[in-house]
């Protein structure tokens, strides 16, 4: 059986879930940037590029969905935690639900079914 | 808030002075790129915090993968000026909008002085006096005197500057009642 190649991924797509994404990482843990980033990609999304990440951290921080804190660093400046909010865990829930609706309406359009034969043109007088 | 553990700090080992070279002149590319009016705090937070980054990411493959991986300095820069507050006051625009006007007047004043001065012998002790919007200006060139006179009833041009720095910069936005929400028109 041949191995299944990853599918190349629509951008557009994953920059409209991975705020979801973010927040759903983040409920779990508390991280720094770059610690999500290797977070997404230990999750599969083995190419998102830390220029897409960092923005989204800033977005949710300024919509007030995400709280952020520093930790001093032995070496070099100090590091931002990032930390769900209230909001932005009922944020998460919303887009949850979202996600599985249009999800279940993706799955059916999808799912092949039987191929219906073209209607056939009646000759015009 | 979920998370329990809180997170301690991990030491990064400091970059090589190429890498640190590398990563300066990125962030120095992403400042250029930067909207002029991007508040001066949050960027300094900005590059304080990317630094950090990318030395640690730095330090899990390389400073150049670190800085490919952020993408184009303009990309990623755009992104964060499309992350500012559009409702706030644009001082910045309204500083050098006021100050092109007021070149603009000095520029003026200079090739209307320039050209009373080459009249001003011919017009004997009094001088030639001229208007230039709100403003006379009196040239006086003999063998005994040379002088420039300005004079304006009101200050029309600092008053003029001043409208042009409070409409330019969208000064009613500082007042929280006339700021439109985010997402109006």
């Amino acid at each position: 059986m041949a191995a299944r190649t990853q599918a190349p991924r629509d951008p557009q797509l994953l920059k409209g879930v991975l705020p979801m994404l973010v927040l759903a990482l983040l409920r779990e843990q508390d991280s720094y940037g770059y610690e999500l980033v290797t977070r997404l990609r230990d999750a599969g999304l083995t190419d998102v590029a830390t220029g897409s990440v960092y923005p989204v951290l800033t977005r949710l921080e300024r919509d007030g969905h995400l709280a952020s804190y520093l930790v001093a660093s032995q070496s070099g400046p100090a590091r931002k935690y990032y930390t769900p909010t209230d909001a932005g865990l009922e944020h998460l829930g919303v887009q949850r639900r979202g996600w599985q609706q249009l999800g279940d309406v993706v799955a059916v359009v999808m799912t092949p079914g039987p191929r219906r034969s073209r209607p056939v043109q009646e000759a015009r007088p | 808030m979920t998370s329990t553990d809180s997170p301690t700090a991990i030491a990064v080992p400091r970059p090589g002075l190429r890498d640190r070279l590398r990563r300066e002149r990125y962030l120095l590319s992403l400042v250029l790129w930067l909207d002029d009016d991007y508040p001066s705090a949050e960027r300094r937070a900005l590059l304080a915090q990317l630094r950090g980054e990318l030395d640690t990411a730095a330090a899990d493959t390389s400073m150049r993968e670190a800085i490919r991986s952020l993408g184009p300095a303009r990309q990623l820069a755009a992104e964060y000026s499309e992350l500012l507050d559009t409702g706030r006051p644009r001082w910045g625009l309204g500083a050098a909008a006021a100050a092109g006007w007021l070149l603009l007047c000095l520029a003026a004043t200079a090739v209307f002085a320039s050209a009373l001065w080459q009249v001003a012998p011919h017009a004997g002790a009094d001088g030639v006096t001229a208007r230039l919007l709100w403003a006379e200006l009196t040239v006086v060139r003999t063998w005994g005197e040379t002088s420039l006179a300005w004079e304006s009833g009101f200050p029309w041009t600092l008053l003029v500057t001043l409208g042009v720095l409070l409409v330019t910069a969208r000064a009613w936005r500082a007042v929280p009642v006339l700021r439109r929400e985010r997402g109006e028109a």
